[in-house]
């Protein structure tokens, strides 16, 4: 009889307390995919028009991008004219850049993937590890916030021992019901906070509805920010993963 | 007085062995001593200059933060402006436009981090004398788009004359910097940093590389006279808006070079110490002896009646004088020899010229003629030789001259 109780009291606190973490732990991941499957989708065709801005200047830069999954991805830059026809094409975990005025293939080495993108706030590594914040870190829910009008889960990213990430965490505000990814914080090893992403302007992109507009404010360095505004996008278009090709870099436009 | 002086010449040369190895010790002190400080003065004249004629100048004008972070966004328009004030300037034998920013050179299969300065060709020519060490190929001109290169950074790339190279790097407002360059010539530079990373062209070339549109991140100016230094300075914080500019000395530029000239200065002082001690304890050893040896002349003497403080004033007056003669002897022996090797630097061969080579100097010795310097050691030899002799003379005046004669003593 004791046994019993004992037992029935047990499971109760594991009814209360177990399924409860670990519901949220994998709702947490679940949401985060969830977030990142929708800005990709299968595949996508955008342009995007990139504004840097930098105490001494502001300049802006077109592109068009193509994706297909979490591991295909080209960009062509469009303007201006300096830049245009600058590609540059993921495959995986590999990185290339061509550079049309001096006719060269260049393949990022690794240890340029956490250096600026053509002068921006995002590095190279942002545009490669698309995945990287569902499967290198440790998710949990923080709790709930409002963030421009959107009910967001927060929640935290812990860096997985063995993953190769240069955050010491990372904290993310998902709209709970159309999974936005609204606001984000990267913090370095010493939990100080260095970057900030902030989302805003919701449009109709294809099938979806998206943030148009993402910043990205490296909060300590003053007058520094880059934004990413989305001028069109289409979902789910018909390409193959031999459109990722070095031959294809050099016809793309 | 007088009678003194010439007892203590007629003394000197009394006992001539005695006196001219006294003597002989003190020139060689100076002799080693001038010609030591002569080398590292020289030394340090030749890495200012070198420091300031070929990369600083003087002065410099430049963004109010590219000295901080010298990066080509911190660079400055070269208005119309700045360019008649520079120009109306007459005191200035340079004036160097430039630009200069870190990029990515390759060739084939190798890659090296370079640094491309954009120079007017003939400038450049006038400050470092860069047309003289192309080894191969020609020097670059106004219209050319080529660039020279070192001969170490050739060989690293493999490239010949007339090879093509490939620049990247980030141009201004963080554009993409590429461009492909025919390799016109290779120097041969000195110093190895040179050699091995630096890529000269033309101004223009490097201006459309990295899209500076008339902009420069430093006007170099090298005066006539370095007198004007100070001159020039107010000359142009005053003209100059000093919220957009930074007017820099050549001081504030070579801080490192000076911090390490005055370390180095500081152990060769040390070191010229030294070799003053041991010449003092060598008069003094000399003096010591003479006085021993001269015991019974003084005692003589003392007891004909000559007082002695009479006495020391004489013995201290041929100490005195073995030290003038010395050092003037020691001058005028190195006076030739310092002035040939300020006309002839040594050359430095084999390792020691490698050597020179890492730390970025030209591998030459050269002497400077300082006649400050030189007064400075006759002055010392002189004061040493006073110095060493007070003690032994003084003991002149303590002597028991009854029982020295006796021989009791």
């Amino acid at each position: 009889m004791k046994v019993k109780f004992a037992l029935t009291l047990m499971t109760c606190f594991m009814i209360i307390a177990f399924p409860n973490i670990q519901i949220h732990a994998q709702t947490a991941v679940q949401i985060v995919q969830k977030s990142i499957d929708l800005l990709n989708g299968k595949s996508s065709q955008a342009t995007i028009q990139m504004t840097i801005v930098r105490p001494k200047y502001a300049r802006s830069l077109e592109m068009k991008t193509w994706s297909s999954g979490n591991d295909y991805f080209m960009v062509y830059i469009t303007s201006p004219a300096q830049e245009k026809g600058q590609v540059f094409m993921k495959r995986e975990t590999d990185m290339w850049n061509w550079i049309p005025k001096i006719s060269r293939m260049i393949k990022i080495p690794p240890s340029m993937m956490s250096q600026s993108w053509m002068g921006s706030d995002f590095t190279n590594n942002d545009l490669v590890k698309v995945n990287s914040l569902a499967v290198d870190y440790t998710h949990s829910m923080l709790g709930e916030e409002e963030i421009e009008g959107y009910d967001c889960y927060k929640i935290e990213l812990i860096p997985t021992l063995e993953s190769p990430v240069v955050w010491g965490k990372v904290n993310m505000w998902i709209s709970k019901e159309e999974y936005f990814q609204m606001r984000m914080e990267y913090y370095d090893e010493d939990m100080e906070l260095v970057n900030l992403m902030e989302a805003s302007d919701v449009k109709q992109f294809g099938d979806r509805m998206l943030p148009s507009k993402m910043v990205m404010i490296p909060v300590k360095k003053d007058g520094q920010q880059t934004m990413m505004v989305t001028l069109e996008q289409s979902f789910d278009v018909a390409i193959d993963s031999e459109f990722f090709s070095q031959q294809n870099m050099k016809r793309v436009r | 007085m007088k009678q003194s002086l010439i007892f203590a010449w007629r003394n000197l040369w009394r006992n001539k062995r005695r006196t001219i190895i006294t003597i002989s010790s003190i020139v060689f002190a100076v002799m080693i001593a001038s010609l030591m400080r002569g080398v590292q003065l020289g030394s340090y004249d030749k890495m200012l200059n070198d420091a300031i004629k070929s990369s600083t100048g003087h002065l410099s004008i430049m963004d109010k933060d590219y000295w901080e972070s010298k990066t080509l966004i911190n660079s400055f328009e070269y208005t119309d402006e700045l360019d008649s004030l520079i120009r109306s300037d007459t005191h200035l034998s340079i004036r160097a436009p430039q630009i200069s920013s870190g990029c990515l050179a390759s060739s084939g299969r190798n890659t090296r981090g370079v640094l491309i300065m954009g120079v007017e060709p003939e400038i450049e020519d006038q400050r470092s004398g860069l047309r003289s060490k192309i080894v191969e190929g020609k020097y670059l001109d106004r219209d050319s788009e080529g660039v020279v290169i070192g001969g170490m950074l050739a060989k690293y790339l493999h490239l010949k004359v007339g090879d093509s190279l490939v620049v990247l790097g980030q141009g201004y407002m963080g554009m993409t910097a590429a461009a492909e360059l025919e390799v016109v010539g290779l120097y041969h530079h000195p110093m190895a940093m040179i050699d091995k990373r630096f890529i000269y062209t033309n101004l223009n070339t490097a201006s459309e590389l990295f899209y500076m549109d008339g902009r420069l991140t430093s006007v170099d100016l090298v005066l006539d006279d370095y007198h004007d230094l100070d001159l020039a300075m107010t000359k142009y914080v005053d003209a100059l808006d000093t919220t957009v500019y930074d007017i820099r000395s050549w001081k504030s530029m070579n801080k490192v070079l000076l911090q390490q000239i005055e370390s180095d200065n500081f152990f060769g002082k040390i070191i010229i110490g030294i070799l003053y001690l041991v010449i003092g304890f060598g008069i003094f050893g000399t003096v010591l002896m003479m006085v021993m040896e001269r015991r019974r002349e003084f005692s003589v003497m003392m007891a004909l009646g000559l007082r002695s403080s009479k006495l020391v004033r004489i013995v201290l007056a041929e100490t005195i004088m073995m030290g003038i003669i010395g050092a003037l002897i020691g001058l005028a022996l190195s006076f030739p020899l310092i002035y040939y090797f300020h006309l002839n630097p040594i050359p430095l061969t084999g390792d020691n010229a490698e050597i020179y080579r890492e730390f970025n100097l030209e591998p030459i010795l050269e002497v400077a003629i300082k006649p400050l310097s030189l007064l400075r050691q006759f002055v010392i030899v002189l004061i040493l030789s006073i110095v060493a002799a007070i003690g032994p003379v003084n003991s002149i005046g303590n002597f028991n001259f009854v029982s020295i004669i006796r021989g009791r003593e």
